[in-house]
């Protein structure tokens, strides 16, 4: 036979307070207490009774405490705070994609401009120049 | 499965006997107040334990908890077998054992069929010390009632 007992932690050791036969009635029960008297630690355990070896196996089916429900709240925040952290991250990472200069513009092949206006400057001056030799012949 | 309806009047029971007994091992008898109990209170017994428990004798018996059948018994062992008052009754040795409310849960043969139900046996003294006395608590069901729902 099962049977679950709620105990408290009082006086620096666990007091039995009540016994059930369901488990589900049990857990009802300690969280019941739980609510009702924050500052006490409260555990269901379960026992069985094997008759093969006149013997009593004990296990923990449920335990809240104080400090188990500080350490939920303060595992809750770590979450929240890496969660803000990664979040922050990601903004972050995409805002200096944003910021990276374009990639440099790969050069034309072929002369520059300044190369261009150095040879039609020779051209035209050149022209000018063949001009004014015809000229000078003439007259 | 005992129905949702019989866990919660053991656990409500259980409620009123704990804030009973605040820091207490033990609210005293003349603290359960039928009135405080209400509607709940046809589902009682309350009980002056004897050494020689089926000596024991039921001071008040809930409407909902006293055989159909028969005269109100006046001592536990004069309870008709196969009952739920007899049910109710049954493993107070081990309540007064462990000294704390047992909760348990079982099934009837009866001649219309299985009847399944729930108790809790909650202890009491008069001087915080001895359980003389316990207010037992218990209601339950016919099987098919369980099964239609």
């Amino acid at each position: 036979m099962r049977a679950y007992e709620i105990q408290i932690y009082s006086n620096g050791q666990w007091q039995i307070q009540a016994i059930f036969d369901d488990q589900e009635l049990a857990l009802l029960e300690a969280r019941r207490i739980r609510a009702s008297r924050p500052s006490k630690a409260v555990r269901v355990v379960e026992e069985e009774f094997d008759p093969a070896y006149h013997e009593t196996k004990s296990r923990v089916v449920f335990r809240s405490t104080p400090v188990d429900e500080h350490n939920a709240e303060a595992m809750e925040r770590t979450i929240d705070l890496r969660r803000e952290l990664a979040a922050r991250q990601t903004q972050k990472a995409a805002a200096s994609e944003r910021s990276v200069p374009p990639p440099p513009v790969p050069a034309r092949s072929g002369p520059s401009l300044v190369t261009l206006l150095i040879l039609f400057i020779g051209i035209v001056g050149g022209g000018l120049a063949v001009l004014a030799w015809l000229a000078s012949l003439r007259g | 499965m005992v129905n949702v309806l019989e866990r919660r009047l053991v656990l409500r029971m259980l409620a009123y006997w704990s804030d009973l007994k605040g820091e207490r091992d033990f609210p005293t008898p003349a603290e359960i107040d039928k009135k405080d109990i209400g509607e709940d209170w046809r589902f009682c017994a309350l009980v002056a334990l004897d050494h020689d428990l089926p000596r024991s004798r039921l001071l008040t018996v809930g409407n909902d908890l006293a055989p159909a059948e028969a005269p109100l018994p006046d001592r536990l062992g004069e309870i008709p077998p196969g009952t739920l008052l007899a049910a109710a009754v049954e493993r107070l040795d081990w309540m007064l054992l462990r000294r704390v409310p047992l909760s348990l849960g079982g099934q009837l043969d009866r001649a219309d069929g299985p009847f399944l139900y729930r108790k809790i046996l909650l202890p009491l003294s008069q001087d915080g010390v001895e359980i003389d006395h316990v207010l037992v608590v218990a209601n339950g069901r016919p099987l098919a009632v369980d099964a239609a729902s």
